[in-house]
């Protein structure tokens, strides 16, 4: 045999084998193991915060799976599912790279090779959108945690989508509600002004932002979007410090949001009331990479750190075992509450058969004191939407989120007229 | 008045970075005739090399700038010894994309060893602003800038006064001449692909000043300094400089005065009107 | 009259070159003797030009021996033969045309690194091309084809070579700039300085030359001194029109 033979031989011996290997992988499991998908992106510019959130969500897998008396959390004290005989759950995680494409492709195999019954994740509102093209033909329930109000108002049809978390109207309103606290508080709060990143998830937010403004009566100075990962942020921050609004609404990701924070510190600008609306807000590196910049900030949010439920305490205790020290933060409670309520779902059902996992979904019957979400009672709509959603809104003080909306929940009072930089 | 001034002194700041790619792309293609895509992933390498010198030390990164031009120089070397030198004796068409593979395996690499995340530097040494009238001048832009500004005159005095210089500008002019009087052209090569790398790698390191660090951070300033180039004249090193500049000067005007939105249609139909007056780019070329 | 008295500076012997699998020079031998002008002649396509590329390094030979001063220098690069002593002034002039006409004598002494040597063979080479002084600050780019053949002849004398290389000088030129670029080649010889002249152009490079060789589809196949190729038959038929 000649040299170019011996060389073909070889190379499709090896591809031959990487296939079979790449096939051997889905090893069998007992019957009772119950598969969840689970999407975020692993690589990539939101591989940081993605990776975080996914720990999260195998930790309350295994806080399911295994027998924990001492936390006060559904399906935390047997080991299983209790109805489905101890059934354990396994999170199948798949990497989206934070590209529509590659979920969807993704999807597809969680249910069609790994045989999930019901998907969720760490997803966005685009994702969502792209991910239910598949859940939609397959007729698998998918979760999402996306906050974009076109998911659930029934302007498409997503009969196999559930939504737990609030939606943008919510956090909106909540925003605008502060503003009108700021100005009873003595800090005149007219104008504001809105930069968003240029994706589903921002295209969504500015179209409620600007709506809202009409009806809470304030007025738009500035309404900027911007390109995601741009190379740099400094004639926004330019026209901003121009409209110089009072209050400015930011919708965008972690680096965007830190170049943005780090560009407003370089030209000295920063308004009364500047407030995040999650995304980049709520990550682990928005604290670490903007150091003491962040205070003052506001941000809507699902959930927050200091909110008296001892589930949401237990779970802060042991996240940092899970993440190397790094705390549990609003933007992984949404999305590993959603993997709580499926599983919970599907003990409910007493079986993974779609229809029946989709009731249990619609209607689920859980004891929202033993779920980590400050929410006190769960209602679906016709259009698979919790009603019964509460928010907050948060501002860092001292290094930290601190609940400062709405009155009932809150904390600490909010602090309404930010200090300059040179004043800080 | 004032913000047009700050959308100048902004757009010339971020300029300077599209510049310094735009000059390592310039050089590289003159003198050996091959496209680099991988400048950007240069300047990624550097930003890493920067960022890990000032977390770990704790000193500002500008005092890694030795270290990451020398770390690139070596590194270009190094590939131009190994891959580009014999991809130039094949097909032009590979000698033509044989960066972009590259750039594909530096993405790749870099993404195995670090991860997606992404890291930037938490305190540069230079904090807070000055304020020169109505200009607000950020400590942490000023030293990038000083940083490019050192670049541009060193390689502009490089290539034009010393005598390896003027063997490689001579080797980008006519390679046949130059080795009938005496330049090892083959030496001219690998040092003009050295040196693009170390150009890029001060790019990545002033650029850790205020922007953040991940494997695919290149992308973005490697397509501005491809339009830059074309801007200036391919082949010409002064155009690649003129071109990064009016590069970010688009992209500030365009989104102060246009739309934020609209500010790489600005950028495009910019180089779109420069090459229908001037097809060989404002400073002629190759 | 042969040039068995000279000692030879360069000695070509059975060159077999080519471009990879395609061979154009099948047997190509000629020596240069020292001091002497001599040239090779052909027409287009001979080979001509590809025995200079093999000899000046720009293509690997594929057999026989090339030898300088009596050492072989197959496989060295051009650069290395010019820091040698040898000057090439390529086909088609290659000046830098972007740089001025005083630039481009000044890349030509790139070899010379003591500056008074520098500004010696300056002033040397201005004072044997007088036209190309005048033109010193000119863009080379924008000279006439019979200058700019001047300037590269400049410039290749700039590193005080030992031998100088003509490929095909006459090209592109008009019958009159032939004459003159000539005159120069041999105001060149007469400083003592060896050539070595390719040319299509047999008739009037036989009129100067010392000895000549004749290279027909790859092959030496006559050789003699400039005045005894003008008077043979067969190169009167083939080369000089009858």
């Amino acid at each position: 045999m000649n040299l170019k033979k011996a060389i073909s031989v070889v190379m499709i011996g090896t591809m031959i084998g990487t296939l079979a290997a790449g096939t051997a992988t889905t090893t069998t499991y007992a019957a009772d193991t119950i598969k969840i998908g689970w999407l975020a992106p692993l690589t990539g510019t939101a591989a940081e915060n993605g990776q975080q959130v996914t720990w999260a969500a195998e930790m309350i897998v295994d806080l399911i799976n295994e027998e924990h008396g001492d936390i006060n959390m559904l399906l935390a004290a047997d080991a299983g599912l209790p109805n489905l005989d101890g059934a354990q759950i396994q999170l199948v995680e798949a990497d989206t790279k934070g590209d529509t494409t590659v979920a969807t492709s993704e999807a597809r195999r969680l249910i069609s090779e790994e045989g999930c019954v019901a998907l969720t994740g760490q997803l966005t509102s685009g994702m969502s959108k792209a991910i239910s093209v598949i859940t939609e033909q397959y007729e698998v329930p998918l979760v999402t945690a996306g906050s974009a109000v076109t998911l659930t108002d029934g302007s498409e049809d997503y009969d196999w989508l559930f939504r737990y978390n609030l939606t943008d109207d919510t956090y909106i309103d909540d925003s605008y509600k502060l503003m009108d606290e700021a100005n009873a508080a003595g800090t005149e709060i007219k104008t504001v002004a809105f930069l968003s990143e240029d994706s589903e998830f921002g295209a969504n937010i500015v179209t409620v932002e600007e709506k809202k403004a009409e009806e809470y009566g304030y007025e738009v100075v500035e309404n900027m979007t911007y390109a995601a990962n741009s190379t740099s942020l400094s004639s926004e921050v330019i026209k901003l410090k121009e409209a110089n609004p009072d209050c400015l609404m930011v919708a965008g990701y972690a680096t965007d949001v830190i170049l943005l924070i780090n560009t407003m510190s370089d030209q000295d600008w920063f308004p009364k009331m500047l407030i995040g609306q999650r995304g980049g807000f709520v990550t682990a590196d928005f604290f670490s990479a903007l150091g003491d910049k962040v205070e003052y900030i506001f941000s809507t949010g699902g959930w927050a750190a200091d909110i008296q439920k001892d589930c949401i305490q237990s779970l802060q205790e042991l996240y940092p075992d899970y993440s190397k020290g790094i705390a549990f933060n609003e933007g992984m409670s949404k999305d590993c509450a959603d993997v709580l309520l499926i599983a919970s779902c599907i003990n409910q059902a007493g079986s993974t058969d779609s229809a029946a996992l989709a009731e249990a979904l619609k209607a689920p019957d859980a004891d929202c004191s033993k779920i980590f979400m400050p929410w006190t009672s769960i209602e679906m709509n016709e259009y698979n939407q919790n009603t019964a959603a509460t928010g907050v809104v948060m501002q860092v003080q001292g290094g930290e989120y601190k609940t400062v909306y709405p009155e009932d929940v809150k904390t600490v009072d909010a602090i309404f007229d930010a200090p300059t930089w040179s004043e800080r | 008045m004032a913000t047009l001034l700050q959308a100048l002194y902004e757009g010339i700041i971020n300029g300077t970075i599209y510049a310094l790619i735009a000059m390592g792309i310039a050089l590289v293609w003159g003198v050996m005739g091959i496209l680099s895509f991988s400048q950007g992933e240069f300047l990624m390498i550097a930003m890493f090399v920067a960022y890990f010198f000032s977390t770990a030390t704790g000193l500002p990164p500008v005092l890694a700038l030795p270290l990451c031009m020398g770390i690139l120089f070596v590194l270009g070397l190094g590939i131009y010894k190994t891959i580009i030198y014999k991809a130039l004796q094949g097909p032009t068409l590979s000698q033509r994309l044989i960066t972009f593979a590259l750039s594909l395996v530096l993405v790749n690499g870099m993404l195995m060893l670090f991860g997606g995340t992404f890291k930037t530097i938490q305190h540069t040494g230079m904090e807070g602003s000055i304020n020169l009238g109505p200009l607000v001048i950020a400590k942490n832009r000023i030293i990038p800038f000083i940083i490019a500004v050192c670049v541009f005159a060193f390689m502009l005095w490089f290539l034009n006064k010393t005598r390896q210089g003027k063997a490689i500008r001579a080797t980008s002019m006519d390679k046949t001449a130059a080795e009938h009087v005496g330049i090892n052209t083959e030496k001219s090569y690998a040092l003009a692909f050295g040196l693009s790398a170390a150009v890029a790698g001060a790019a990545g390191c002033a650029l850790s000043y205020y922007y953040y660090c991940y494997p695919s951070v290149g992308g973005n300033f490697q397509l501005f300094g491809f339009i830059a180039v074309v801007m200036g004249g391919f082949g010409s090193v002064e155009g690649a400089i003129v071109g990064g500049l009016i590069m970010g000067l688009v992209d500030s005007l365009t989104g102060v005065y246009f739309n934020t939105a609209f500010k790489y249609l600005g950028v495009c139909l910019i180089f779109m009107l420069i090459l229908q007056f001037k097809p060989k780019g404002l400073f002629g070329g190759k | 009259m042969s040039q068995m008295n000279k000692k030879k500076i360069i000695e070509v012997k059975n060159l077999r070159a080519g471009y990879g699998f395609v061979e154009v020079v099948h047997d190509v031998s000629f020596s240069v003797g020292e001091g002497e002008i001599l040239a090779i002649l052909g027409s287009n396509g001979a080979g001509k030009t590809s025995t200079l590329r093999a000899l000046t390094g720009e293509i690997k030979p594929m057999s026989g021996e090339i030898l300088y001063e009596g050492k072989s220098i197959v496989g060295l690069k051009p650069y290395k033969l010019a820091q040698m002593g040898m000057s090439m002034v390529p086909e088609g002039r290659h000046l830098f045309g972007n740089l001025s006409v005083q630039d481009n004598l000044l890349m030509g002494a790139y070899l010379i690194k003591d500056n008074n040597q520098l500004q010696k063979n300056l002033e040397e080479v201005y004072k044997l091309f007088p036209r190309v002084k005048e033109r010193a600050k000119q863009t080379a780019r924008t000279l006439s084809g019979g200058e700019q053949q001047m300037v590269a002849i400049a410039r290749g004398m700039m590193m005080n070579p030992k031998v100088l290389i003509l490929d095909e000088p006459s090209l592109g030129l008009m019958p009159k700039l032939v004459g003159e670029i000539f005159e120069f080649v041999k105001e060149i010889a007469r400083m003592g300085i060896t050539i070595l002249i390719v040319e299509q152009n047999a008739s009037e490079t036989l009129k100067f030359c010392d000895y000549a060789y004749v290279i027909q589809n790859g092959e030496t196949v006559i050789s003699g001194t400039g005045a005894e190729l003008l008077v043979n038959e067969d190169v009167k038929k083939a080369y000089l029109g009858g």
